[in-house]
């Protein structure tokens, strides 16, 4: 048996990732891929992913976006979190908490690092 | 191929296979394009050569079609299909109106062309080219311009409702045929009046089917009207020169049409060999009875499916009024496609209608209603009695009833059945 694939253990945390990256700060995509694998190899978004979640997370009011002139290149579109999108955040991260806490529990070990089963 | 070939090959895709209204997709395209500039850069600046980062940053991308089908999903929202349907019924009107000027003259131009040919040839070689003009060709018109503007219609639909949806134009395609063809069917049914011929209810038959056409054909990318433009200057250029150059060729016969004419009138004006089918004149001089027709030679012109109501008044002028009874108003067939010699069809055997006519002293008066032949552009009116000898003659001078047979499908339908 193999261990189950981390693109599978990634699958519906998109929208948490990347809120949670523009929580601090206005980021445009690009950068948004790199704070999300900075944060560790197992966080290897698609980047065919990212775009069309950015602009359903716009659509949806969580996201706004807006275009920002550089002197040294084209324009770029830039993303920070609304006011609804600080609430959707705190919920999934809530939501988040609570999955792990419960897998945790199922599969052997809390989120102290405790020994649940044996 | 380059790495800004790549990249350009790329977005170029992207564009096609996105469904977006054009400010939104434009920008999701730059973003995009953006998106590539960075991690290019990014990846140069660690040592990868530019050929090969940008294929990377490709490949990371994914297939464009994917990426644009994504993108165009998260852009959708409940209320697109109303700004949709609303892009519809615009661009309907304006595609519509448009494509209704432009098919008119078009099939002007060519019906000029056509005709000034036809005189041309009919001048130098001789040979009969184009005859009986009407009705035949003023109810084909219609016919030609509702199919072209059917088609036109359904091709502009598709890609731009689409992308107000925000889906794929092969998404949209089956509600707008559904829906445009039942539209099309009424118009073409009830919608839309014409002088009627078996072509034109064909034509005007096909109008669903040009319109499913032009929806099934719809493609993004070059607007139809744009492929056209290489094409319609010249044709147009071609098709007025070739009207002038016939013209001109027409002119040289001008004098012997002239004396054509001439002689057959002298031929046509006979009303005793023309319609000696209803009966001889009684007089030709001094016709018994004068027919009072009001405004216009021939009475006032109808126009309609039917049924047509024709009243004749007149007086009897001669002094033996006693000679003739059993007055009748009677309207016979003219010949098919208009008035351009004698005013009876040659093969009419017998009246559309006949009615008696009443007598008051002098004045004589009758009114008949019938439905009129869907290819006659008139009727010839006879008032007929029996002389003192018994036998059928007519009273009045040659008149008609002149009628434009003009209704929709569903009227010619019903005429052809009755």
């Amino acid at each position: 048996l193999s261990p189950l694939p981390r693109s599978q253990l990634l699958k519906g945390t998109t929208d948490l990732l990347v809120l949670a990256v523009l929580e601090h700060d206005r980021l445009h995509g690009y950068e948004i891929l790199q704070r999300i694998r900075g944060n560790g190899a197992a966080l290897s978004l698609s980047e065919g992913a990212l775009y069309p979640t950015l602009h359903r997370l716009e659509r949806d009011g969580a996201i706004s976006g807006r275009w920002e002139t550089s002197d040294s290149g084209p324009r770029r579109r830039s993303y920070g979190l609304t006011d609804a999108g600080r609430g959707r955040l705190a919920q999934s991260r809530a939501a988040w908490e609570e999955f792990v806490r419960d897998v945790g529990a199922v599969a052997g070990r809390t989120e102290d690092g405790i020994d649940a089963v044996g | 191929m380059r790495s800004d070939e790549l990249r350009d090959a790329y977005l170029d895709r992207l564009g096609d296979a996105l469904h977006l209204p054009p400010g939104e997709g434009a920008e999701a395209i730059e973003e995009i394009a953006g998106h590539l500039e960075a991690a290019v850069e990014d990846s140069v600046r660690r040592g990868t050569p530019p050929d090969v980062a940008i294929e990377q940053a490709l490949a990371r991308l994914g297939a464009p079609d994917r990426l644009a089908r994504d993108l165009t999903a998260a852009h959708r929202r409940p209320k697109h299909v109303l700004e949709a349907a609303g892009a519809a019924v615009r661009i309907t009107v304006v595609t519509g109106l448009g494509a209704l000027i432009g098919a008119w003259l078009l099939v002007v131009v060519g019906a000029v062309l056509v005709a000034v040919v036809g005189q041309a040839v009919e001048r130098l070689a001789g040979v009969t080219a184009v005859t009986d003009w009407t009705p035949m060709v003023d109810g084909l018109l219609p016919g030609l311009v509702g199919a072209i503007v059917a088609f036109v219609v359904g091709r502009a639909l598709v890609v731009p409702v689409a992308a107000r949806a925000r889906r794929d134009p092969d998404e949209v395609r089956l509600p707008i045929a559904t829906v445009g063809i039942a539209v099309a069917v009424w118009m073409a049914l009830t919608g839309v009046e014409a002088q009627w011929n078996p072509w034109t209810a064909l034509i005007m038959a096909s109008m669903p089917a040009w319109f499913g056409f032009g929806v099934w054909t719809a493609r993004p990318g070059t607007s139809p009207l744009d492929r056209m433009h290489g094409w319609l200057a010249p044709a147009l250029l071609v098709a007025v020169a070739g009207s002038v150059g016939g013209l001109a060729i027409a002119g040289l016969g001008s004098g012997a049409a002239r004396t054509e004419t001439f002689e057959d009138v002298g031929t046509v004006f006979d009303p005793s060999e023309q319609y000696a089918a209803i009966g001889p004149f009684a007089n030709v001089d001094h016709p018994p009875v004068e027919l009072h027709l009001g405004d216009g030679t021939f009475g006032p012109e109808l126009s309609g499916p039917g049924p047509v109501t024709v009243t004749r008044r007149g007086t009897i002028t001669t002094s033996d009024a006693g000679a003739y009874d059993a007055l009748r108003l009677e309207i016979w067939p003219a010949p098919p496609g208009g008035f351009n010699g004698p005013m009876l069809d040659p093969r009419a055997t017998e009246p559309v209608a006949s009615a008696p006519m009443t007598r008051d002293g002098r004045s004589v008066r009758g009114s008949l209603t019938f439905w009129p032949l869907t290819d006659r552009q008139g009727y010839y009116v006879a008032v007929t009695a029996r002389d003192a000898a018994g036998d059928r003659v007519q009273l009045a001078w040659p008149d008609a009833a002149m009628w434009t047979w003009r209704g929709t499908v569903l009227d010619w339908v019903t005429a052809l059945g009755r």
